[in-house]
């Protein structure tokens, strides 16, 4: 019987009209659904425009959410560009945070730096195994690492949930979160009271690091040739086998660091649920910034705007947070869309190749 | 009083906004009924798009088209279909794990009662077509056993079943072997004389001068002339394709005149690609340095064996080559050319037996280890193992040379762009360098893959199919290349189906049937008959004595 | 326990069977979760409003078919990438049925339906004088009896029939049905379409079957089911033996949960971990002894 390689999916990626279209488009949608269900429309819509600039506190968290989105997004992309997809990814975020919260938790007395190496590393390393499993199982056996990242990390889920509702719960917290991590542990907060922290400054050093990583390097080369000709690549004498473990493990260790910066950075502590779906926005912002380490940088900040001022306005709503996800779904059917271009019919092979 | 010719193309224009290529350019064409009518040119002269305009297979950005004098909207090769207008492709598709008459049949099923598929009818609705026409073809086979002459047969067949009004056919003689070729054309005559439409798309002059009524001549999108067979002779549509006014190479004068002089023998035309060889390699020779490892250079392969299931698709190779000759080996596809291709580029590892590089075992199957000692190796398939099409041309043409453009992993920019305007120039690569690799035609997509792989070691170079659907200028530069290569004292090794090619550039030839060599020829040996033999498998008995005789004489 | 695992195999088998038209079009479809999430809370809501267990049925099918209207939309015409849009499905669902939910009845959580009525078992009473037999065959729920048919009715489609013959020509090979003059689009659209019926079918068999809603429903069936449509080797008999395989597992691991005191969070992701486990497992056997499988391909 016939099989159909996993191998045979074409790039992600998406184009410039989709992009524009699909950030109109969660415009649009956001807007309605915030008139639709809000008492005081006017209110909401003040709310979600100017709501993530009315304070420093807004402020500063909007920026935190724009640093994290950023590491997770790289992780994406960079993914992507190996030719690898990586559907773990929020999973991935939430198992390393949890993972750093427990490394701070057990080594309370250890120095501030340490300890810091310490937790973060751990999660860097967890959030990669998570991953870089799932290219291996590609590269060994041809298993889709799409439905594998996803699946472990879905499988993984609830047992982050349950220690942290249950056995390391904090007792004293209304919240389902772990005890805070120790003070020295904390990353520096630089637009106090918001959450805005040093991260943020690593999120913006790992952009144009990823950049040249990516094109002005020769793994960066045989990275993006992997990704768009997998057996052009092995022909060249570039191991294949190589770019695909290593990007997805990258991929997950970048993951795992966002997790360790929004558990030492933005919560000092493992909240359950507290992803509230980054992987997934992350692979929006990926594909906004279309897999462009540099151009990822604008995308994120887009996206953690919108994300800022819909929570704003929820104030003003009725709903809850799954406006998120509305907004997500809303991008992710426009933004990898060819709009400008409606072909009638396809067609199926060059003019030359055909002569 | 005259009814209008089936099909006449008015004005037909193709453009391709994203590589910019004007395939059609305001084309004209009248196909009658009852002619076979030859579509000739160059590669890139857009033939095959014309074609597949016709067929509602390319969408067309100007023009009409009209079938029997009226206009039609041909949107899709549904459209087409209906209007009686069947094309078959130079490469029909098909699907692998069906059979004979589930592919022929495919969206002119057979049905019975509750519009069930019915399969003996459809079984006996081919054999019956098939007899008629005197092909043989299992309806029930499976479509992936099936050679690839057998293949073509099947889809001329399935574009019978719908009842050709006209009829396409783009180089359907390729894999065909004489006999077959014979069989293909007494089946268009007889479908002439029922007044079907013929378009022949072909390369082969010797074809157009022996079953074409009419002749159409394309260059560059145009159509440069169209005549009555009885009005010309090889030597005129040979002229109009090249052109006069373009700048011709000696070699290719010296094709045209042999093609012209002798439609029908296909000695004049190797002797001719043989005969110029040493002019052109010695200047390609004098611009490069010399392998400094050639000269005692040797490739063998000693009882290499590969299975696919039970099937031994390579059975017991054992060959050698020496350095300073080039060893052709060639065969009807399908018979096991592919996968040595494979084992020679270290992408399989044999079964059994073994590849040696200087009397030395390789170390391991893989193309990265097969680089790293020397053997570079041109790829049948261009576009999805000899390139990467949505990387730029740069990138495609320092593959081999990334780890001497970087310093401490970083690529030096300056020298990358250096390196790459170097091969451009040396190889009249014409495009742009950092522009996408999908945005060059044909020809100078395996200019690329030419000049990156000579640019390796060069001590051993495989070529597979090298000319495949190149122009005569574009051939010409990859042969001088690869006689240079022979002269510098490179082992070049040149797997080709085409018997012209392999008969005009190689010192000894091996001939392969079912995975087998069937016949081993040194130069004093060889004819066509006596290959096609090989070929066919008419000498297998052979083997055994030519193949000691083959080694003894290396 | 053998009667829980085909219970729990139908909407697997179900939504599997669908994913497999999709599969054999030549569209991986991730969206199986989403489109049988809509599935269930739309059959249960209309179910409840019309006080008739089959208009359920249907609305499950007929919302999950509208979902993959949309999605097809997206994915074939606007030729957007086909996994990202199906994430966008499921996170559609995830997202949108809360929306509704808390629209219309101030919850988010678990609804409950207490005048719906049960679903009708069949062949209750009959023995083969064999227990497992027994339980196997008879006495089930009667979206097990419909999912059994429907399977030998996608076996018919997809091998006995024009339809079905050009189906799986397209995804083996676009090129051979382009031009075959087949509309090539318009079948991968009616594919998915298929599937998403089938799923929200599948939906609707889960929800109607417990007669309440909760979130995430599905609880990742169809992941499973997308592993199922490979295990069962991509044809419909093969997949009715991956869904069983599936059940037992599940009966089997919810049997062991009481014995063993696994914390009932922690199960959740269970039939996760076995999904991936299997699918592991599967693609390292298939792998085995297919050294020149690539090559091969490419040479056919």
């Amino acid at each position: 019987m016939a099989e159909k390689p996993a191998a045979s999916r074409t790039p992600v990626r998406s184009r410039t009209p989709g992009t524009v279209i699909a950030l109109l488009a969660a415009l649009l949608v956001t807007v309605v659904l915030l008139v639709a269900g809000s008492p005081s429309p006017l209110r909401a819509l003040r709310a979600f425009f100017g709501g993530p600039f009315s304070n420093i506190y807004y402020l500063g968290n909007m920026l935190d959410g724009a640093g994290l989105l950023l590491i997770a997004g790289l992780g994406v992309g960079l993914a992507f560009r190996a030719g690898v997809f990586n559907l773990g990814g929020d999973g991935q975020i939430y198992i390393s945070g949890l993972v750093a919260a427990i490394v701070c938790l057990a080594i309370p007395e250890a120095p501030a730096a340490a300890g810091i190496v310490l937790a973060t590393g751990s999660a860097v390393l967890v959030g990669a195994l998570l991953a870089g499993v799932c290219g291996l199982f590609k590269y060994l056996w041809d298993t889709d690492e799409l439905i594998t990242s996803f699946l472990i990390s879905a499988a993984l889920v609830p047992t982050v949930s349950f220690l942290i509702a249950g056995p390391l719960r904090n007792q004293q917290s209304n919240l389902l979160t772990t005890v805070r991590i120790a003070e020295r542990f904390r990353l520096l907060r630089i637009l106090p009271p918001s959450n805005l922290n040093l991260a943020l400054f690593a999120a913006l050093l790992l952009a144009p690091a990823a950049y040249f990583l990516l094109y002005h390097t020769v793994r960066g080369y045989e990275l993006r040739i992997t990704g768009l000709n997998r057996e052009f690549a092995r022909y060249g004498g570039i191991a294949v086998g190589a770019y695909t473990v290593v990007p997805m493990a990258i991929s997950g260790g970048l993951h795992g660091l966002t997790g360790a910066f929004a558990v030492l950075g933005t919560h000092h502590a493992a909240i359950e649920g507290f992803t509230f779906g980054l992987g997934w926005n992350a692979i929006a912002v990926a594909l906004i910034g279309r897999n462009h380490p540099l151009l990822l940088v604008p995308a994120a900040l887009v996206f953690a705007y919108m994300e800022a001022g819909s929570k704003a306005a929820m104030l003003h709503t009725e709903f809850s947070f799954e406006l998120a996800s509305i907004i997500q779904a809303v991008i992710f059917f426009m933004i990898t869309a060819q709009v400008a271009l409606p072909r009638l019919r396809p067609r199926l092979r060059r003019p030359e190749t055909a002569a | 009083m005259q009814a209008p010719p089936r099909v006449q193309l008015r004005s037909i224009t193709t453009y391709f906004p994203e590589n910019d290529v004007t395939a059609n350019d305001a084309v004209d064409m009248d196909i009658e009924a009852g002619t076979i009518h030859a579509l000739v040119g160059e590669n890139g002269a857009g033939k095959s798009t014309l074609m597949h305009v016709l067929s509602g297979f390319t969408a067309s950005s100007a023009g009409r088209i009209m079938v029997d004098g009226r206009t039609v909207q041909l949107n899709a090769p549904a459209d087409a279909l209906t209007r009686g207008i069947v094309m078959v492709h130079q490469h029909p598709a098909y699907v692998p794990g069906f059979r004979v008459w589930e592919n022929v049949l495919l969206g002119i099923e057979c049905t019975g009662p509750a519009k069930l598929l019915d399969r003996s009818a459809a079984v006996t609705l081919i054999a019956q077509t098939a007899a008629r026409y005197g092909v043989s073809i299992d309806p029930n086979a499976r479509m992936q056993r099936l050679a690839a002459s057998q293949i073509h047969f099947v889809a001329l067949l399935g574009a019978l079943l719908r009842r050709p009004r006209v009829l396409i056919l783009d180089e359907p003689t390729a894999p065909c072997t004489e006999p077959e070729v014979a069989l293909m054309f007494s089946l268009l005559r007889s479908l002439k004389s029922e007044g079907t439409a013929i378009v022949l798309i072909t390369h082969k002059l010797k074809e157009v001068m022996e079953i074409a009524d009419r002749v159409t001549v394309m260059r560059a999108g145009a159509v440069v002339g169209c005549m009555s067979l009885c009005d010309t002779s090889a030597a005129q549509i040979a002229a109009l394709m090249i052109g006069e006014d373009c700048q011709v190479g000696d070699f290719d004068r010296r094709l045209v005149e042999a093609l012209a002089g002798a439609p029908h023998g296909g000695n004049t035309n190797a002797g001719a690609v043989a005969g110029t060889g040493s002019s052109a390699a010695g200047t390609a020779s004098a611009r490069r340095s010399r392998s400094p490892h050639a000269r005692d250079t040797t490739l063998e392969l000693h009882k290499v064996t590969v299975y696919v299931g039970d099937l031994a698709v390579l059975d017991d190779i054992s060959l050698s080559a020496q350095a300073g000759e080039v060893l052709g080996v060639t065969g009807i596809r399908e018979n096991g050319l592919e996968f040595l291709e494979d084992v020679l580029s270290g992408s399989i590892t044999p079964d059994r037996g073994v590849v040696l590089l200087d009397g030395k075992p390789v170390k391991r199957y893989s193309p990265r280890h097969f680089r790293h000692i020397g053997i570079s190796y041109i790829p049948t398939d261009r576009i999805l193992r000899g390139a990467s099409m949505d990387s730029t041309v740069a990138e495609n043409l320092i593959l081999l040379h990334r780890k001497e453009l970087q310093t401490g992993g970083v690529l030096r920019r300056k020298d990358v762009a250096a390196f790459a305007e170097e091969l451009k120039q040396r190889y009249g690569i014409t495009g742009v360098l950092h522009q996408p690799m999908k945005r060059l035609s044909g020809g100078n997509i395996q200019k690329v893959i030419l000049s990156r792989e000579l640019s390796g070691l060069r001590k051993v170079v495989v070529f597979s199919e090298p000319s495949w659907g190149l122009d005569l200028r574009s051939r010409d530069l990859m042969y001088s290349e690869m006689r240079a290569l022979r002269d510098e004292g490179a082992v070049v090794i040149l797997i080709s189906a085409d018997i012209d090619e392999v008969l005009g550039l190689s010192d000894r030839i091996a001939v392969m049937y079912r995975g087998r060599i069937a016949g081993l020829l040194q130069a004093e040996q060889r004819t066509r008959e006596r290959i096609g033999e090989f070929m066919l498998g008419f000498k297998e008995r052979d083997i055994t004595a030519l193949e000691t005789r083959g080694s003894q004489d290396g | 326990m053998i009667f829980n695992a085909v219970e729990i195999m139908t909407p697997i088998l179900l939504a599997a069977l669908g994913g497999l038209f999709a599969e054999r079009a030549g569209v991986l479809n991730i969206a199986l979760e989403g489109l049988i999430l809509t599935g269930a809370f739309a059959g249960i809501l209309i179910a409840a409003a019309t006080a008739s267990l089959l208009v359920g049925m249907l609305a499950g099918a007929a919302a999950g078919g509208l979902l993959a209207v949309v999605f097809a939309f997206f994915s074939i015409r606007l030729r957007a990438n086909i996994f990202i849009t199906g994430l966008a499905v499921n996170l559609l669902a995830a997202g949108g049925i809360p929306f509704v939910s808390t629209w219309m009845f101030g919850t988010k959580g678990v609804l409950r339906f207490p005048q719906l009525q049960r679903m009708p078992r069949l062949l209750e009473g009959v023995t083969s004088g064999i227990n497992a037999v027994d339980s196997l065959l008879f006495g089930h729920s009667v979206t097990v009896y419909l999912a059994w048919l429907l399977t030998a009715l996608a076996f018919v489609v997809l091998y006995r029939t024009p339809f079905g013959l050009r189906l799986r020509a397209l995804g083996a090979r676009e090129e051979s049905v382009v031009l075959a003059g087949v509309d090539a689009t318009a079948y991968r659209r009616l594919a998915i379409v298929i599937s998403g019926i089938a799923a929200g079918l599948g939906g609707a068999a889960i929800s109607l079957r417990l007669g309440v809603y909760l979130p995430n429903i599905s609880a990742g069936r169809g992941w499973i089911a997308l592993v199922a449509i490979y295990l069962g080797y991509r044809h419909p008999f093969g997949i009715l033996m991956a869904a069983l395989l599936f059940g037992f597992t599940e009966s089997l691991a919810g049997a062991a949960q009481g014995l063993l005191a696994i914390p009932g969070t922690v199960l959740l992701g269970l039939p996760y971990a076995i999904t991936v486990v299997a699918m592991i497992v599967y693609s390292a056997l298939r792998a085995r002894g297919r050294r020149h499988r690539r090559l091969i391909d490419s040479h056919f």
